[in-house]
């Protein structure tokens, strides 16, 4: 069914009222129908009393014992509420009935022995009968004693209820239904203020945020859940918009230097050992700006996720055998010194070609930032399956720690430190670690060194 | 003129500092935030204009301008940075610069900037003259009744600062700080050297030299006879 939120919620509340309602009436209805004719039983039981009184029985016989004091007791006007009475023999005939019976006989049922209680109608009169068997000494049935009252009173009044109960009921439902309806729709206005609100925040207006009602119940909830994700969303897309802006800034940093360099260079006659001389430096600016695109495309390809993952068993022993003679030519440079200590029988289920990779970050930093003669240790520990590239180089400030993997980000001082870099490899790295699913993290202190750890 | 560069790539700084020196200007370096707030504020009266940075390791180009002008001085601020939305220009305008150039800039466009700020600072003139010899920084040419002649940069910078103080004694201390930078070694002597050098160049043979030597103090160029 196509309700809204409000008629919904108001259906639903008077189906729950209907039943329950419904229910209550039935059980007043019931209440009163059986104290209105419970009242008018224990009338006609003080009747029988009487009349009993004033009759005796034996064996198979009934006498009424002074038919004066019988007389008396009247029974033969039809008076405003009068009692009826009619004494037949055990099967059925009529052996007596009061005189305002007239030509009327109170219907019996001989199959019943016991006391009975009915309604029944005398003409146009409704009357409440009880039927009474007149037993002998033995206990057989006798005859029977028949004793009527009008319940035409009883009647009205649980007439009148009922109709009352019945125009009640749909009544109640139709104002219940108005009522919740209203009462929902009340309710449901801090959620359309919310709706309000929520679509007033565009691409323009991610800084602003959903007011917080003063109370702190589901709709506060709601709308402090929408503000975190609005947060988180923003942060995402503020993050996109500082890539965007450090990628043009280091993009253009070179361009600036090429196209500055060369218009100096032309602006007069210069010697060719200044041409030769400026024309290495654009070179080298132009080979900078290679590198930075190289690694913004790999950084975009394993940002897209679309980058086949081959893993398999690497003995990791043999793997750096051949990987650190790779690197021999570079440690010499500076003199430096590699120290592998990894059993030969470790291995890792992973992607060499990646770990490699990230690997060649790793050691790349360390010789580029490292002191020459220094060393990088390089370290399996099996107790947490992890291994370590350590060096003894000048360490990274701790309240620059967090942001190292951050893109673009590089340490203050490495930035005019003549190390050439782009602050990409590490973010690289640490997006290739994340693919293999091996923890990357760092720790360093200045003067001491740096390790980076790579749990798998 | 003397400009304070403050730019931490080094290519960058190399170009602009080579190109403004070929122009005749004295330019120191800085090539992070913290030297180039020391340089601006211990130096403060003496660069003629300053080109900043915005992104430095250790203090940021907008903080250096706002310190400058927080110092009250009016020496004009021009930012070279690669930021380049219309909120980053206005940002660094409020911030107390005169003008702000986007990176990759052209070089004679910032030339151009510098000389119109320049010319703000120290008067609308671009042209300066004594007898037959004329100056124009504009162009950066120099005539001696009409014939160009030609000056290394330190030379036209000499020049330059004689003829705009004509008529007023140059301190050599203050020769040193406007023509060389800031790693010069203070040996004053040099002056001298251009000095003869400029004399050589301009002088009417037989004639009073154009420049007058104040012993112990600096040099001047006197008013028009």
């Amino acid at each position: 069914m196509n309700l809204n939120f409000k008629n919904r919620i108001a259906l639903l509340t008077a189906l729950a009222a209907a039943a329950t309602i419904g229910l209550v009436f039935v059980v007043v209805y019931a209440v009163v129908w059986f104290t209105a004719y419970d009242h008018l039983d224990q009338d006609l039981l003080g009747e029988r009393e009487d009349v009993l009184g004033s009759l005796h029985w034996g064996n198979d016989s009934i006498f009424i014992k002074s038919m004066t004091e019988w007389e008396e007791k009247e029974h033969q006007t039809a008076e405003a509420n009068p009692t009826f009475l009619q004494v037949a023999d055990r099967r059925g005939n009529v052996l007596f009935r009061s005189a305002n019976l007239q030509k009327d006989t109170l219907r019996m049922d001989t199959s019943l022995s016991g006391d009975v209680f009915l309604n029944s109608r005398i003409g146009l009169q409704r009357i409440r009968q009880g039927q009474f068997p007149f037993k002998n000494n033995s206990g057989v049935v006798i005859g029977y004693l028949a004793v009527g009252v009008s319940r035409e009173e009883s009647a009205v009044v649980l007439l009148n209820l009922r109709n009352t109960l019945c125009i009640a009921f749909p009544a109640l439902l139709l104002i219940l239904f108005l009522a919740t309806s209203l009462a929902a729709s009340t309710g449901i206005n801090p959620v359309k203020k919310l709706i309000r609100a929520a679509s007033g925040i565009g691409e323009n207006s991610l800084g602003s945020r959903l007011p917080l009602p003063g109370h702190k119940d589901e709709i506060f909830q709601l709308a402090a859940t929408i503000n975190e994700l609005l947060q988180r969303v923003e942060g995402g897309i503020q993050r996109e918009k500082q890539f965007t802006a450090d990628a043009s800034h280091e993009l253009r940093t070179p361009l600036t230097a090429i196209r500055g360099t060369l218009e100096v260079l032309l602006r007069k006659q210069r010697e060719p050992v200044q041409y030769e001389e400026k024309i290495r430096r654009v070179i080298g600016e132009v080979n900078k700006l290679h590198e930075m695109l190289e690694q913004l495309l790999q950084l975009a390809r394993l940002e897209s996720g679309h980058i086949p993952v081959n893993r398999a068993s690497v003995a990791l022993h043999a793997f750096f055998q051949h990987y650190a003679a790779e690197w021999q030519s570079r440690l010499e440079e500076k003199q430096m010194e590699l120290q592998v200590k990894i059993p030969p029988a470790t291995t890792v289920f992973t992607d060499a070609a990646m770990l490699s990779m990230v690997l060649d970050n790793l050691f790349g930093n360390a010789i580029k930032y490292g002191y020459s003669g220094g060393r990088i240790d390089c370290t399996w520990h099996a107790e947490d399956v992890s291994l370590t590239v350590s060096d003894n180089g000048p360490g990274i400030p701790e309240a620059q720690l967090p942001y190292l993997f951050d893109r673009f980000y590089r340490v203050d001082d490495s930035r005019n430190a003549a190390v050439p870099g782009s602050g990409l490899g590490l973010s690289i790295a640490k997006k290739i670690a994340d693919i293999l699913g091996i923890r990357l993290t760092v720790d360093s202190r200045e003067g001491v060194g740096t390790t980076f750890t790579l749990r798998f | 003129m003397r400009v304070l560069l403050v730019e931490d790539e080094t290519a960058i700084a190399n170009f602009i500092a080579e190109g403004l020196e070929e122009e005749g200007f004295a330019v120191d370096v800085a090539h992070n935030g913290r030297e180039g707030m020391l340089l601006a504020l211990d130096n403060l009266g003496e660069y003629d204009l300053i080109l900043l940075d915005w992104m430095l390791p250790g203090a940021s180009g907008i903080e250096i301008c706002r310190a400058i002008r927080k110092e009250n001085n009016i020496v004009p601020v021009v930012f070279l940075t690669a930021k380049d939305t219309v909120d980053d220009v206005v940002f660094g305008l409020e911030a107390g610069a005169n003008d702000y150039l986007r990176k990759p800039f052209a070089f004679e466009e910032l030339l151009a900037r510098m000389r119109v700020l320049l010319r703000r600072s120290t008067g609308e003139q671009n042209v300066f003259r004594y007898a037959d010899i004329e100056l124009d920084v504009a162009t950066h040419r120099v005539t001696k009744a009409g014939n160009p002649v030609e000056l290394t940069p330190k030379e036209f910078a000499l020049l330059e600062l004689l003829l705009r103080n004509k008529g007023k004694a140059c301190r050599r201390t203050r020769i040193i700080e406007k023509v060389w930078d800031i790693n010069f070694d203070h040996d004053t002597s040099v002056i001298d050297v251009y000095i003869n050098a400029l004399r050589k160049k301009l002088d009417t043979p037989d004639q009073p030299s154009f420049v007058q030597t104040l012993r112990g103090i600096g040099y001047r160029v006197n008013d028009d006879a």
